[in-house]
């Protein structure tokens, strides 16, 4: 990640209108945080994701928990976007 | 006039499916939201649910006057209950059989009901969230040009 697009990165999270904490292995983190409608087997729900630094989540695992306004998500899935930042696929249900 | 032997079958699996209880000995409270070709989608807070769907009908000659009808039933479930969905899934596939063979001819409009098949498939986005589709065919008899 270029010093420029690490800075804006940083400038977004840290933009109290788009970011938000987030508690992960009991570090607060900054987090882009959606929690989009989406039709699943024809229920309507919606699939929470978490953006934030690679280096904020280092290590990060399927199964780990996050904490965002005060409900922990199940983390289910992990993209890298290769820009220096990783999307966390969140679920209210843990795997099973 | 009437309604046809089709409906009345209809009606008397939805009847029977909405007694799907709990409190009734049921391992499930699936009966709570039972439909009829229910078009849309649902809602988290509606499931367990289940969509009666009566498909194809295939007709064949029983004697001059009288034909025989077999109907396919597909039965869409939906469920979510979190890391325990798949368990779920298979307790409802079990009521549901269950309330199948209280009285498989659904109080004698039917000569019989045939299994097919089941199958559960599961996503998780969000919540864990499973679909079962149960197909069985309903055998009955109609008079010629009849329903």
């Amino acid at each position: 990640m270029t010093d420029v697009f690490a800075e804006a990165m940083t400038d977004i999270l840290d933009d109290e209108d788009l970011g938000q904490d987030a508690v992960y292995e009991e570090n607060t983190i900054r987090v882009l945080f959606q929690n989009g409608f989406v039709v699943v087997n024809g229920v309507e729900t919606t699939a929470p994701i978490a953006e934030c630094l690679d280096t904020d989540v280092t290590g990060v695992a399927h199964g780990d928990t996050i904490t965002v306004s005060g409900v922990t998500y199940n983390i289910i899935g992990i993209q890298p976007t290769g820009s220096g930042t990783t999307k966390l696929i969140l679920s209210g249900d843990s795997h099973g | 006039m009437a309604d046809t032997i089709r409906e009345q079958i209809i009606a008397a699996m939805i009847t029977r499916f909405q007694g799907i209880k709990k409190a009734s000995g049921y391992k499930s409270d699936l009966g709570n939201s039972v439909h009829h070709f229910r078009g849309s989608d649902y809602d988290v807070t509606e499931l367990p649910a289940l969509n009666v769907v009566d498909g194809r009908n295939d007709i064949g000659p029983a004697t001059s006057t009288q034909f025989d009808n077999m109907v396919d039933i597909t039965l869409e479930i939906k469920v979510a209950s979190g890391e325990t969905t798949y368990k779920t899934a298979y307790d409802i596939i079990e009521d549901v059989y269950r309330a199948i063979a209280v009285d498989d001819t659904w109080g004698g409009l039917a000569l019989d009901t045939l299994p097919g098949s089941d199958e559960i498939e599961t996503e998780h986005a969000g919540k864990i969230i499973s679909g079962i589709t149960i197909k069985v065919q309903v055998q009955y008899e109609a008079g010629k040009w009849r329903f």
